[in-house]
């Protein structure tokens, strides 16, 4: 018996010791990237079939058989995580999600490629850094986030879309924005409302978006064929995870804005000097005098609003099961601009939506509903009501407000004119009052969008993905405009009301393949569809004037309130259709190819030449995985890892219309219809190509602490699309017609660097720095009768070959004569002419103190110089980012220049010679012989004579070099176990900030902004930019 | 691979292919707002909108809309810019050598480019192939008067008046549309030749009067009368003018209906003195660029005043008077022009010839032969305006003349042509700059130049440029 037993005993402990080397059991945790508990993770031992399933707690435990070595935890919507076992038997893991894992993949066209294999030029851009500024939408925010990528906010209208370029300007007289893609479908942007700046970007709320990639060389781009040549946006937005939780987040920010600077004017006293002076220099009597009670009217104080508030809300719920997964938001918006009338107000909804039907298929369902509803103002540069045109000629010694009249305002009766307050006359040209315009014009506009995507995948075998997709987008646009009789733009319609309603439709089918197969060391990546989308857009509008009550301007046209009703509308379509096929190619991870083609037909071709081909081509090898640098111990720490790549590829830039048809428009004559030829059309019109080429470095510095690229980049471009002129007796509508003729090239390079400077438990500072050089030239234009033209002049610019594109021509400035007072100019030959003011002829003179004209001359076209280049030709930034336990401190500076800006608000406004006021500048004019100065001699009505309105001048050129602090975020973050303890878990995360915007600007530039210029390097009466101080919090349930 | 994923393989590429053989028709669109060619003049109806399409080239800006009436009298004596102005018109108010056009006016350009869109614009209907019958007859018609006004414009405008030279460069010639050509100028009697051959080929087709706004039969021969008179042809001037006065059924201005016409802006059909004008209407017009915003001083631009001189001309009894207010602009007292009243809905419209002015053209052209006519059809018009009876005779007579027929086509246009074609020098009172005041017939300006963009695009006009520029 004891035998027995101690056999037994034996036995049990042979058999235990046995279960235990070929049945050995390993538990553990499966959490998320938070520390969430992850339940339904799939655990399988690797070659073998037994496998678990995590409980609710994440917990789980297996069983292993005898050889196996690895665990693989599989959770979908997770990455997979394999886990060598060793001698563990305690295995924690922390999965993370898809989505996080998209810092680990590129988003290309028709799928995504790790970002190892990668051998273009993206960018990505991490939207989490920038998703609770102040912002109507996200493209406003771009500036300064990714190398090679310029953006542009022009002035501080809150509907206006910031002005992107990727790699430069890649077309004279076609599209210059990027193709914008959202979660694979061409989305529809750009400014859209009839009668207000909208942004249609605007739709897509920038809290709903994951990821943004920017694509900017040729083999990233090629595979969108004839819409890439100015690169493409890939926008991703959120989706839910399975963990079977729903994570509620909310956040809300409020927040103020105001103009970042304001023109310094006259004040009353000096307005009355200056403006008499003007008058007594032309012979006339003075007009301007003092007001008895003192007025001194600031009336940029009237246009703009120092305290614009911004608010904005926030709610998602994101979750799932094993087989589905949601995202739902749900967001309110509205933004005040800083002009008293401008504001954008949004509504917008999201409901991404998938599930795996079974094991080989999946449905899923993107839906964005939006309302935008955007209120503006008259912002014409040269209008004379425009708000900012007109609160600069305003006259300070009159008041905006007269109570005694019927309106409350101060105008005079009977005339389009502001009231005389002590003056003789009134306001010169019929400046109107823009406390009366911006408080009684409306212009508004209010669309709603709807955009849903929805898709099936197939996965019929392992590494075969088939999609199908359907897209339709449909953004409906009410747009209303009154003009309220009494002044103003309404005041000779007598009362204008007007209404339009834009429809703009589009549907995209896409049907593509993706399949990757590895064998060896061999992998591969196919993918193959097709695409085809059509666009429609529908308007039709209804006016009337002389309306019969004030009633009628305010809220929208109604039938029978105007003796003179009108009515319009119009039409337009096109039709894409395209095939297109990729496929990479690496060896061991170490060498890398890819070639893509792509092939458009586009109905605004003709039929003969509206296919092309696109293709694409690039290589990379990734040198840290040879052997010798792994056998070099230092090479291998300190650049850990590093990608040489190259590509090329030829892009097209598509046209719009209908450019190879001679076409007879409407010419209505006496109330019938007539028709008349309005476009002479050309057949052979292809689309503007662009040859891209990129050479560029990836390195991982210390094991991925710090990344640096580097990429030199050239886009040659031919088959620009220009008017050639015609002779006008061939009378063909506009005298020219378009050709592909042109050539420009953009080339440069593009820096980023960036990394955890220190990286300790408590504090972290992480720099990210990006530069790009840029050089645009136009090296051809067209040839009239067999000669080439080798410039296009402009009033200000030139498109000139060898320069870069709007090169600003004008006249050398010399400095203001000190004996007379005369503007002085320098001729191409170098010598020195005044331009005598009081009869606008130009005489020579011999020096800059020279009391007697000389002998007539004249200032000429050949007299112009280059007066600086309007395109920049370096930018970057430079973002810092700090933590200190619970505390996050960021801050971006960005910077920009070697570009020149004509400041054509200081020449026709600040420094008008009529009847206006002007900025300070204008009290340094010349008075009294001897005098040396920089602005002449004043003089009323003359300031063509003293300024050179409409021809760029030296003296108005300056430069638009500046750093800006574009923003400074500070945040702090609730400890998450403290909060959970503290709140029984029902707070997961709580986190308040306290953010500025556009804080400070270094620049010389004396506008209000320098990139308040347009591409022509043009500032002309734009608003201030905004300076945003906001705050608030985000919570997570 | 298994069987099963064969099956499943080859489901996915046959829907891959099937989706993708979308239909080619797919991408092949039109232009769904505008037409083409072929589309656009296939039929009869195509013919009528085609010739109203050419009516509104008529209307553009540096036509009709503005620049021909405004320019007409601005570079001669009845009209100038106010010094407080919108700076339009400037260089033709002062031409001299630092204020005036030069090869790259705009508004030179924009005369040439409009009337050559109007050239071919007619010229699509004239060269038309469809059917004749009297319909087509009729459009065809008023094509040929249309391009024979286009014509005379720019003859006018851009070369020496006939009486000078008429073998002096004229303009370009162009009757069939061809983008690829590059025309030279032809003789100005060339340019002449070709509108009378236009004029009686519109008065043989056409048949049917329809408004005032478009051109009959006795327009177009009153628009030859005009072209005969610029040529010196007196005889045929005023057998045209003649016929236009005895044939064509149309009625004269009167004192008592002289006011009530000029301030109508609705295009008639009782054929009261209104042979052709071009029609600015509540929808179809330029708006803020109309030629009545030029003159209304009611809070729009108000540039252009009525010379003293010219005011002066107007006895108190002229009901002509009547269309020169007076007022105060820029401080000073000013005759404003109101021929152009209504800047709002039905826009006042711009004539282009009148009975008026065939009794004019038949006064004119009966001397020096026959001054019992001359002053028969001068006096038929002074005695329907109030004006003092004319009784000079000789060379008297002819001035008195041109002086009605400057105070009666005042402001349309007319003024500085007639002086042209007389050869006259402009002498202008003191509203003008002082060193503009007088300008003589040989001053280069009075000719437009041809514009640069012409020169640039056809090199065979390189030599042709008008003298001075």
């Amino acid at each position: 018996m004891r035998k027995l037993a101690v056999l037994l005993t034996c036995a049990m402990l042979f058999i235990a010791q046995a279960y235990a080397q070929t049945n050995r059991t390993v538990t553990g945790k499966v959490t998320d990237e938070a520390g969430n508990p992850l339940a339904g993770v799939t655990i399988t031992a690797a070659g073998s079939a037994k496998s678990t399933v995590s409980d609710a707690k994440g917990n789980y435990s297996i069983q292993l058989p005898e050889k196996a070595t690895t665990l693989k935890f599989s959770f979908v919507g997770f990455g997979e995580v394999d886990a060598r076992i060793g001698n563990r038997t305690s295995i924690d893991v922390n999965m993370v999600s898809e989505t996080k894992a998209l810092s680990e993949v590129v988003v290309v066209g028709y799928g995504v490629q790790q970002k190892k294999a990668f051998t273009g030029a993206a960018s990505k851009i991490d939207t989490k850094e920038f998703s609770q500024l102040v912002t109507p939408s996200i493209d406003k925010q771009l500036a300064g986030r990714a190398a090679g990528v310029q953006v542009v906010n022009s002035g501080g209208g809150v509907g206006t879309p910031a002005r992107i370029r990727i790699r430069g300007v890649n077309s004279i007289s076609g599209g210059q924005s990027p193709l914008i893609v959202v979660d694979g479908v061409p989305f529809i942007t750009g400014n859209l409302a009839a009668t207000t700046n909208s942004n249609a970007l605007g739709d897509i709320n920038p809290n709903d978006i994951e990821n943004i990639e920017v694509l900017k060389d040729g083999s990233a781009t090629a595979i969108y064929g004839s819409r890439a040549a100015s690169g493409v946006i890939m926008i991703t937005t959120k989706k839910g995870d399975r963990s079977g939780r729903m994570k509620v987040n909310y956040d809300a920010t409020i927040g103020f804005s105001s103009p970042g600077k304001i023109y310094e004017l006259l004040n009353a006293d000096q307005f009355v000097t200056i403006a008499n002076e003007k008058r007594i220099n032309n012979g006339q009597t003075a007009a301007a005098f003092a007001s008895p009670t003192g007025t001194n009217t600031d009336w940029q104080r009237l246009v703009y609003n120092n305290n614009a508030m911004a608010v904005q809300q926030n709610i998602s719920f994101a979750g799932g099961t094993q087989k589905s997964t949601y995202f739902f938001s749900l967001n309110f918006a509205d933004q005040k601009g800083i002009i008293i009338s401008n504001s954008n107000r949004a509504y917008r909804l999201r409901f991404n939506f998938e599930t795996e039907v079974n094991k080989y298929v999946k449905f899923g369902n993107n839906l964005t509903l939006s309302k935008q509803i955007d209120y503006d103002q008259n912002n014409g540069t040269n209008a004379l009501s425009g708000s900012l045109a007109s609160a600069l000629r305003m006259l300070p010694n009159v008041e905006p407000y007269n109570s005694t009249t019927a309106s409350g305002y101060n105008l005079r009766p009977g005339l389009n004119q502001v009231g005389l307050g002590p003056n003789l006359i009134s306001v010169d040209d019929n400046y109107t009052n823009p406390a009366f315009t911006l408080n009684e014009n409306i212009y508004s506009s209010d669309k709603i969008r709807l955009n849903n995507n929805t898709f099936i995948e197939i996965s019929p075998i392992k590494g075969l993905r088939f999609r199908s997709a359907f897209n339709y987008d449909v953004l409906n646009d009410y747009s209303f405009q009154g003009l309220d009789p009494r002044h103003g733009d309404g005041f000779s319609s007598q009362g204008y009301a007007y209404n339009a309603q834009q429809v703009f439709d589009r549907w995209v089918f896409q049907n593509y393949v993706n399949y990757n197969k590895s064998f060896g060391s061999h992998n591969i990546y196919l993918t193959a569809g097709q695409e085809a989308q059509k666009d429609q857009t529908r308007f039709v509008t209804g006016s009337g004037q002389q309306i019969s009550d004030l009633f009628f301007v305010k809220n929208n046209f109604i039938s029978g309130s105007a003796v003179t009703q009108f009515s319009g509308g119009g039409l337009s379509r096109s039709g894409f259709q395209s095939l297109f096929a990729r496929a990479n190619y690496d060896f061991a991870n170490k060498y890398f190819f890819q070639a893509s083609v792509r092939r458009d037909g586009q109905s605004s071709l003709a039929p003969e030449t509206r296919f092309g081909t696109f293709p694409g081509f690039s290589a990379g090898w990734r040198i840290s995985q040879e052997s010798f640098w792994d056998k070099s111990p230092g090479l291998k720490k300190w650049l850990s890892d590093v990608k040489l790549k190259a590509s090329y590829a030829i892009v097209g830039n598509q046209l719009s219309g209908f450019p190879y048809l001679s076409t007879f428009g409407a010419a209505n004559y006496g109330n019938i219809a007539g028709l008349a030829p309005n476009l002479i059309g050309n057949r052979s019109l292809q689309w503007e190509r662009s040859k891209k080429y990129d050479i560029g470095v990836d390195v991982a510095i210390l094991s991925g602490r710090f990344n640096f690229t580097f990429d030199w980049f050239m886009n040659d471009i031919d088959q620009l699309v220009l008017a050639v002129p015609t002779p006008p007796t061939a009378g063909i509508p506009g005298n020219s017609i378009s050709q592909n003729i042109g050539t420009q090239r953009n080339k440069g390079i593009e820096i980023s660097f960036g990394g955890d400077v220190i990286r300790k438990k408590d504090f972290n500072w992480n720099i990210n720095w990006n530069h790009t050089n840029l050089d645009n030239r136009i090296t051809s234009l067209y040839t009239i009768g067999g000669t080439p033209v080798t410039y296009i002049p402009g009033s200000y610019n030139l498109i000139n070959v060898g320069s870069s594109l709007n090169v600003l021509y004008g006249y050398q400035y010399a400095g203001v004569n000190a004996a007379n007072g005369n503007p002085m100019y320098y001729k191409a030959d170098g010598s020195l002419v005044q331009h005598n003011i009081a009869n606008g002829a130009y005489y020579f003179a011999s020096s800059k103190n020279e009391p007697t004209l000389g002998a007539q001359t004249s200032l000429t076209f050949n007299d112009r110089k280059y007066l600086g280049l309007s395109l920049p030709t370096y930018f970057g930034s430079v973002t810092n980012s700090f933590r200190y336990k619970n505390f996050g401190l960021e801050f971006m500076l960005r910077y920009s220049g070697g570009n020149k800006i004509l400041n054509i608000t200081r020449q026709e406004a600040l420094l008008s010679q009529n009847f206006h006021n002007n900025g300070v500048e204008i009290l340094n004019r010349w008075t009294t012989v001897g005098q040396v100065t920089d602005v002449p001699r004043v003089r009323q009505g003359q300031g063509n004579n003293i300024n050179q309105n409409g021809l760029a001048i030296s003296r108005f050129v300056e430069s638009g070099d500046f750093l800006r602090l574009q923003n400074v975020v500070l945040s702090y973050t609730f400890d998450n176990k403290r909060l959970a303890e503290k709140t029984n878990g029902y707070i997961k995360n709580l986190r308040f900030f306290v953010q500025g915007q556009n804080l400070a600007v270094w620049t010389k530039y004396s506008g209000l902004d320098p990139e308040n210029a347009n591409q022509e390097g043009l500032d002309n009466a734009v608003s201030p930019q905004l300076r945003v101080i906001s705050t608030g919090v985000n919570v997570g349930f | 691979m298994s069987r099963k994923y064969k099956f499943q393989t080859l489901l996915v590429i046959v829907l891959l292919a099937t989706m993708s053989s979308c239909k080619k028709s797919f991408i092949e669109l039109s232009s769904p707002t505008s037409l083409t060619p072929d589309q656009a003049l296939a039929t009869e109806a195509d013919l009528k909108v085609a010739l109203y399409g050419a009516y509104a080239g008529m209307r553009n800006v540096d036509l009709f809309g503005r620049s021909l009436p405004v320019m007409g009298d601005l570079m001669a004596d009845n009209a100038y810019q106010s010094s407080l102005n919108t700076n339009r018109y400037t260089f033709f108010n002062d031409y001299n050598d630092t204020k005036g056009a030069t090869a790259t006016d705009g508004n030179a350009l924009g005369m040439w480019t409009a009337a050559y869109a109007v050239i071919l614009r007619t010229n699509n209907i004239i060269n038309s192939t469809i059917a004749a019958n009297a319909t087509v007859n009729q459009y065809k018609g008023e094509a040929y008067a249309l391009r024979a006004l286009a014509y005379f414009t720019l003859v006018r405008n851009f070369a020496k008046p006939y009486a000078d030279n008429p073998d002096a460069l004229g303009v370009p010639i162009v009757t069939v549309y061809n983008p690829d050509l590059k025309p030279t100028r032809n003789k100005v009697s060339e340019v002449y030749a070709l509108m009378i051959a236009d004029l009686n080929q519109a008065y043989t087709l056409m048949t049917t009067f329809t408004n005032s706004s478009m051109f009959s039969k006795y327009a177009a021969k009153g628009l030859q009368a005009k072209v005969y008179l610029h040529m010196g042809d007196k005889a045929n001037a005023k057998t045209a003018a003649l016929d236009v006065i005895n044939n064509s059924g149309f009625s004269p201005l009167t004192t008592a209906n002289h006011a009530s016409y000029w301030a109508n802006s609705v295009v008639r059909t009782d054929k009261l003195e209104t042979l052709y004008e071009v029609s600015s209407d509540a929808v179809a017009n330029l708006s803020f660029d109309a030629i009545g915003y030029l003159y209304s001083q009611a809070g729009n631009y108000g540039d252009i005043l009525c010379s003293d001189d010219l005011y002066a001309l107007y006895a108190t009894a002229d009901v002509r008077k009547a269309l020169y207010p007076t007022g105060i602009r820029a401080g000073l007292p000013s005759a404003f022009i109101n021929k152009y009243p209504v800047t709002t809905g039905d826009l006042s419209d711009t004539k282009v010839l009148r009975l008026s002015e065939m009794y004019l053209i038949a006064a004119e052209a009966s001397l020096p032969t026959n001054e019992a006519d001359a002053l028969t059809y001068v006096n038929f018009i002074a005695s329907r305006r109030g004006a003092t009876p004319i009784l000079s005779s000789g060379t008297q007579l002819l001035e008195d003349i041109l002086t009605e027929r400057r105070k009666e086509l005042a402001f349309e246009g007319d003024r500085f042509h007639d002086l042209q074609r007389l050869k006259r020098d402009v002498t202008r009172s003191a509203n003008y700059p002082a060193t503009s005041r007088t300008v003589p017939y040989t001053v280069f300006r009075r000719i437009l130049p041809i514009p640069q963009s012409e020169i640039d695009a056809n090199a065979n006009l390189k030599s042709q440029q008008n003298t001075g520029y």
